[in-house]
């Protein structure tokens, strides 16, 4: 049921403030919420109008040369003309000159002694570190916004998942993105499964069963889980979940315990 | 040039995703006093907030394909992961470091004849959003501001200004309501440039 309280969560979200314990509940809201999903669409317009409020400052004219030079492989612009294109012809030994540079970098090397080496390997060692972390970071933040993409996606659509034997309390909605091809299925009343089973959703498509992901639930038997990209699915006509051995099966063989369409 | 400013920023994405250093460079030159001023007000240190716009453009160039045009505008894209970034800069930042709340009206204006962002529509834009900050009661702008440019949670911005918890909640959801209706009949207008 929509409430204030709803209300100031979606707040906070619209601020990019972290809900904390309150984020599954409010996820879980926000699906069937019209209000509220309506009401964070206008939070966030509304919070990047704060950002008007800090006047434009003009950065160091070296922050872009830095970032510039840092791009890596870029393909050459179309549009160069004619005076500029001279200039990069005339260019052509500046090659030259940074090879030597490099020989004579590389003298300097050889002859340093073993602690420059050693800061060296401290450096490498930290570049992994922090790559390793960005690209742990990077993942996860993609992962959010694939799942907020099928979630606030102007095409998704929603259906109801109702339980059947053995689980017949089981209830379940998922939001189908066609044009992203993905689904968001939320889960409640679901039943712990042994070590060894877990849940698998599938999307029926042209009558087929294609498989959309194995998930567990919590202690309360509640699950929020995003689909991998289904390439292989052009209409998702039912979705359906069934008890299936720890990793999941090309075809359902376990008991159906959610299914809609 | 006659395209809208929200079409030559897609068209700029779209050459960045084709590794064109140089529509990277104009995007950088058409956003970066924006993004740049974002930063500043956000930390509070030049340097730092130099660090952070570099790590965003460097974000643009590898993560462009991540840009969604049916969620709204570039430059709305570019304000969520520029905030973001200097927020988790400030949440990482020892307690006694962390920069103090400037209002509106103490932030330095812009250095006269800067042309950070020349398009009409764009002015037209801040200049809506101005007013419409500027008619937020003053208690609700100020929690507003707490949370949006220093990141401060409900309970950190009722420590902050001595206020009881559930009065914050009210206000920063009312600041953001009324900031709504003050500026939806231009979200109406031109919703994929807001």
């Amino acid at each position: 049921m929509h409430s204030e309280r709803f209300e100031e969560l979606a707040a906070l979200q619209a601020l990019g403030i972290p809900l904390g314990a309150d984020a599954e509940e409010f996820a879980r809201h926000l699906a069937g919420c019209e209000v509220c999903e309506a009401l964070l669409v206008d939070f966030r317009v509304s919070a990047a109008a704060l950002a008007t409020s800090a006047p434009p400052v003009r950065a160091s004219p070296a922050v872009r040369e830095r970032l510039l030079r840092s791009l890596g492989p870029s393909v050459a612009t179309p549009h160069l003309d004619g005076a500029r294109a001279r200039f990069v012809r005339r260019s052509s030994w500046a090659p030259r000159v940074f090879a030597a540079a490099a020989v004579l970098l590389l003298l300097v090397l050889v002859t340093d002694d073993a602690r420059i080496r050693r800061e060296r390997e401290d450096l490498r060692s930290q570049r992994a570190d922090v790559s390793d972390r960005l690209s742990t970071a990077e993942r996860s933040l993609a992962r959010r916004d694939l799942q907020a993409r099928v979630l606030e996606s102007d095409d998704v659509r929603m259906l109801f998942l109702g339980g059947k034997d053995p689980q017949p309390q089981a209830r379940a909605k998922v939001f189908w993105s066609a044009k992203a091809r993905r689904g968001v299925l939320v889960a409640a009343n679901l039943q712990p499964l042994q070590a060894g089973r877990q849940y698998e959703l599938w999307v029926f498509s042209a009558g087929k069963p294609v498989p959309a992901g194995v998930f567990d639930v919590d202690p309360a038997g509640r699950v929020l889980v995003e689909s991998p990209e289904m390439s292989a699915v052009d209409s998702a006509e039912k979705f359906a979940v069934t008890v299936e051995p720890r990793g999941g099966v090309p075809a359902p063989t376990g008991p159906i315990v959610l299914v809609g369409s | 040039m006659n395209s809208r400013p929200a079409d030559l920023d897609r068209a700029l994405i779209t050459r960045i995703e084709g590794r064109e250093a140089d529509a990277l460079s104009e995007l950088y030159d058409r956003h970066s006093g924006r993004l740049m001023g974002l930063c500043q007000r956000i930390l509070g240190d030049t340097g730092e907030a130099e660090e952070v716009l570099q790590e965003v453009f460097l974000w643009v160039w590898r993560s462009s394909a991540t840009f969604d045009g049916s969620r709204g505008s570039v430059l709305a894209w570019l304000l969520v992961g520029t905030r973001s970034r200097a927020i988790d800069r400030v949440r990482t930042r020892r307690p006694a470091v962390r920069a103090g709340l400037r209002s509106v009206e103490t932030v330095p204006d812009t250095p006269s004849g800067e042309d950070v962002e020349a398009d009409s529509v764009s002015r037209e834009w801040e200049g809506l959003c101005r007013s419409a900050i500027a008619e937020l009661p003053e208690n609700q702008r100020r929690a507003l501001e707490l949370a949006y440019f220093d990141g401060l949670t409900h309970q950190e911005i009722a420590e902050r200004t001595g206020t009881p918890l559930g009065t914050v909640k009210t206000r920063v959801r009312l600041g953001l309501m009324k900031l709504r209706d003050l500026i939806r009949p231009y979200v109406q207008r031109s919703p994929t440039d807001a």
